[in-house]
C-alpha cells in the first residue's frame, strides 16, 4: 500500500529523516514509536504530503504521490492530528462532518454517518452535537478528532498520538475499537505513539525509530524475542522478560493435577487437599472431562455429613488449550487474578493446570536462561 | 426643534460612517490578511496607516478636500483612511494569532488554501477583526460630526447651528444622539465580540 524509497527531509541542514525504507502492507496496522523528535509525526505527514521529502519517493498503491494533488491526496486520506486540532468556531457535528462536506455528501448521508459515528465511542448525539469543543473534556475531544478521520471511512488513516490524553478505561476500549475496524473493514492505519504496551497491544508491525532512522521494524513478538541492539532493548524495557513467545502452554504447565471426580466423597476431598496443601481442586467426570473446580470455602460453608462432591454447585474454571503461547494463559491469570487455570484438550480431557507459580519459574527462565 | 430635521440628520450621519467604515473593511481585511507571512512589508504598511491616522481631522479634510470638494464624499473618504490603521492591523493580529493546530488539521483533512482562510482563519480571527472595527466605528461617529465644517451633512449640523445661534437646545438635540451612537455601538459590538470569541 505505502512504500518509502531511500527518504530523506531535511529542515535546512537538520536532517529529520534519514535514508527511510519501510514497506506497508495493505490492511496492516503499523505503529511507529521512538523518542521524543525521532520524526514519528514527519515521517506521517510525509505520507499526506503535509511534508515532501528532500530526497527519495513514497509510493501509494504503486503511484508516486508527488505526482497527486495534495488536497485530493488528503481527502482521501484520514488524519489525526497530534494535538487534536478541532475547530473551536464549529459544533461537534460540523468538525465530523468537515471531510464529508469536501466531498459533496448530501445532508442526510453525513447526518446518519455522524449518528453512526458518536454511537460507536459512546457519546449521545442528542447531547454533543451542537456543544462546542471547550464545553468536551480533553479525553472526548480526542474521541471527536479521530472520528473527524475516519468519516468518510478512508482505507488509509493515519494517526499521531491519538489516544494521548484519554484516561486508561477510555483508551484501552478506543485501542479495541480501531483494531477491530482495522481487521472488520480492512484498513490500513499508521499510528504513532510514545507508549510501547500500546504499539504491543495493536500493532501488526512494530517501527522503532531513533533520530530519523529506522532501528528495527519487526512483529511485537519478533521485537520483544529479538531485539537487534541495546537501544531496541531498552526501549521495549519490561517488557522484554514478557517472554520468550515460542513457549507455549505445554511447555510451563504443571502435568501433576490434583483432581476428583463427582463421586467422591466431601470428607475424602478435604482429606486430600489437606495431605497435598492445597485450597481447591479440580472436579471431573468418568472420563476425566473437566466440569468445575471447588474450593475449600465452598465445603465450609455448604457441605454437610455425607454429601459428595456433585452435591455441591461447581465454580466454573477457565481453560486454555495446550498449545496457546504460555503469554496468553500469564495474560489471563494476570488481568482476570486467577489461583489456577486449567489447560484442556480439545475434548475437555484434563492435561495439566497453570498457576502463578509456574509463571515465575518461566520468567525466571528468561531472566537467568537455562532450566 | 424639528424632530424630523434630526431624524434625516441622524440618517445622513450613519450613511456617512458606514460607508467610510465599508470601504475600510473591504480595503483593510484583505491587506491584513495578505500581510501575513510578510513581515517585513506589513512593517511598512503599519508605519503607513500610523501616519494616515496621526493626521489631524481638519487637516485631513484640507488634503481630501483637493480631491472630492466640500461635500460629503470627502468626510467619507477621510473616515475610510483613519479606519484602515485599526482594521487592517487587529486584521493581521488576528490572523497570525490563530491557532497552528486548527490550520494544521484544516490542511491534513484536505482544506485548499482558500476553504482554510474562509472555514477557519478569517472566524476565528473575526472577534480580534471586529474589535478594530468598534474603535474605527466609534472614531468615526466623532469625525463625521466634524464633517459640518466643509459643508457635509450629519449630526454635526444642528450642533453647529446651535453654538452659531446660541441656542442650547439644538446644540443638545446633535450632541446627544450622536453621543448616545457611540455609546450603543459600543457596547453592542462589545457584547458581540465577547459572544464570538470562545
Ligand atoms: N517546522 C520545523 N522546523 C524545523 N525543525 C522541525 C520542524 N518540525 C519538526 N522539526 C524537527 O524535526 C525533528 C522530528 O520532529 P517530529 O515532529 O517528526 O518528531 P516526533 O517523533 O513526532 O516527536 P514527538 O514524539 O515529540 O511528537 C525534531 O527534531 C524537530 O525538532
Ligand atoms: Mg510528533
Amino acid at each position: 500500500m505505502i512504500r518509502f524509497e531511500n527518504v530523506a527531509m531535511a529542515y535546512g541542514d537538520n536532517k529529520v529523516i534519514d535514508n527511510l525504507n519501510l514497506e506497508i502492507k495493505s490492511g496492516q496496522l503499523v505503529v511507529l514509536v521512538g523518542p521524543s523528535g525521532c520524526g514519528k509525526t514527519t515521517t506521517l505527514q510525509l505520507i499526506n504530503r503535509l511534508i515532501d521529502p528532500t530526497e527519495g519517493k513514497i509510493y501509494l498503491n504503486g503511484v508516486d504521490i508527488q505526482t497527486i494533488d495534495p488536497v485530493e491526496l488528503r481527502r482521501s486520506i484520514g488524519y489525526v492530528i497530534q494535538e487534536i486540532g478541532l475547530f473551536p468556531h464549529m459544533t461537534i457535528e460540523q468538525n465530523v462532518e468537515i471531510v464529508p462536506k469536501l466531498l459533496g455528501w448530501s445532508q442526510e448521508k453525513r447526518s446518519a454517518r455522524t449518528l453512526e459515528l458518536l454511537q460507536m465511542v459512546g457519546m449521545d448525539a442528542e447531547t454533543y452535537l451542537h456543544r462546542y469543543p471547550s464545553d468536551l473534556s480533553g479525553g472526548q475531544q480526542q474521541r471527536i478528532g479521530v472520528l473527524r478521520a475516519l468519516a468518510v471511512e478512508p482505507p488509509l488513516i493515519l494517526m499521531d498520538e491519538p489516544f494521548g490524553a484519554l484516561d486508561p478505561i477510555t483508551r484501552d476500549n478506543l485501542q479495541d475499537e480501531i483494531k477491530k475496524l482495522q481487521k472488520r473493514l480492512n484498513k490500513t492505519i499508521v499510528f504513532v505513539t510514545h507508549d510501547m504496551d500500546e504499539a504491543i497491544k495493536i500493532a501488526d508491525v512494530i517501527v522503532l525509530m531513533q533520530k530519523g532512522r529506522i532501528v528495527q521494524a519487526a512483529s511485537p513478538d519478533e521485537l520483544l524475542s529479538n531485539p537487534k541492539n541495546d537501544f531496541v532493548a531498552e526501549f521495549v524495557g519490561k517488557h522484554r522478560f514478557y517472554l520468550n513467545s515460542v513457549e507455549l502452554v505445554k511447555d510451563v504447565m504443571r502435568s501433576k493435577v490434583f483432581k476428583v471426580s463427582v463421586d467422591f466423597g466431601l470428607a475424602q476431598s478435604i482429606a486430600l487437599m489437606e495431605s497435598e496443601r492445597v485450597s481447591s481442586l479440580l472436579v471431573v467426570d468418568d472420563e476425566d472431562r473437566l466440569l468445575g473446580s471447588l474450593g475449600i470455602e465452598d465445603i465450609m460453608t455448604k457441605a454437610r455429613p455425607g454429601m459428595s462432591v456433585g452435591d455441591l454447585e461447581l465454580k466454573k474454571l477457565p481453560y486454555i488449550l495446550p498449545d496457546a503461547p504460555a503469554k496468553e494463559a500469564f495474560e489471563l491469570i494476570t488481568e482476570q487474578n486467577l489461583d489456577i487455570l486449567a489447560v484442556v484438550d480439545e475434548e475437555n480431557h484434563v492435561l495439566g493446570v497453570v498457576t502463578k507459580t509456574s509463571m515465575v519459574k518461566s520468567l525466571a527462565q528468561v531472566v537467568w536462561g537455562g532450566k | 426643534m424639528n424632530v424630523s430635521i434630526i431624524g434625516k440628520a441622524l440618517l445622513e450621519h450613519l450613511q456617512i460612517v458606514f460607508t467610510g467604515i465599508a470601504a475600510g473593511c473591504l480595503v483593510g481585511i484583505p491587506t491584513g490578511s495578505l500581510l501575513r507571512g510578510h513581515k517585513k512589508v506589513a512593517k511598512i504598511v503599519f508605519v503607513i496607516v500610523d501616519i494616515i491616522q496621526t493626521v489631524p481631522t481638519l487637516a485631513m479634510f484640507t488634503f481630501v478636500m483637493l480631491i472630492f470638494g466640500l461635500n460629503n464624499s470627502t468626510v467619507i473618504f477621510s473616515i475610510f483612511l483613519y479606519s484602515l490603521f485599526p482594521i487592517v492591523r487587529n486584521t493581521y493580529v488576528g490572523i497570525m494569532g490563530v491557532d497552528q493546530g486548527a490550520i494544521r488539521a484544516g490542511r491534513g483533512l484536505g482544506m485548499t488554501k482558500m476553504q482554510i482562510y474562509f472555514q477557519v482563519e478569517l472566524p476565528l480571527a473575526f472577534p480580534v477583526i471586529l474589535s478594530g472595527i468598534r474603535l474605527a466605528l466609534v472614531s468615526a461617529l466623532g469625525i463625521a460630526t466634524t464633517g459640518v465644517l466643509i459643508g457635509a451633512s450629519g449630526l454635526g449640523m444642528p450642533i453647529w447651528r446651535g453654538i452659531q445661534t446660541r441656542n442650547m437646545s439644538m446644540m443638545l438635540s446633535g450632541a446627544i444622539p450622536v453621543s448616545l451612537l457611540a455609546v450603543l455601538f459600543d457596547v453592542l459590538l462589545s457584547t458581540l465580540e465577547k459572544r464570538l470569541s470562545r
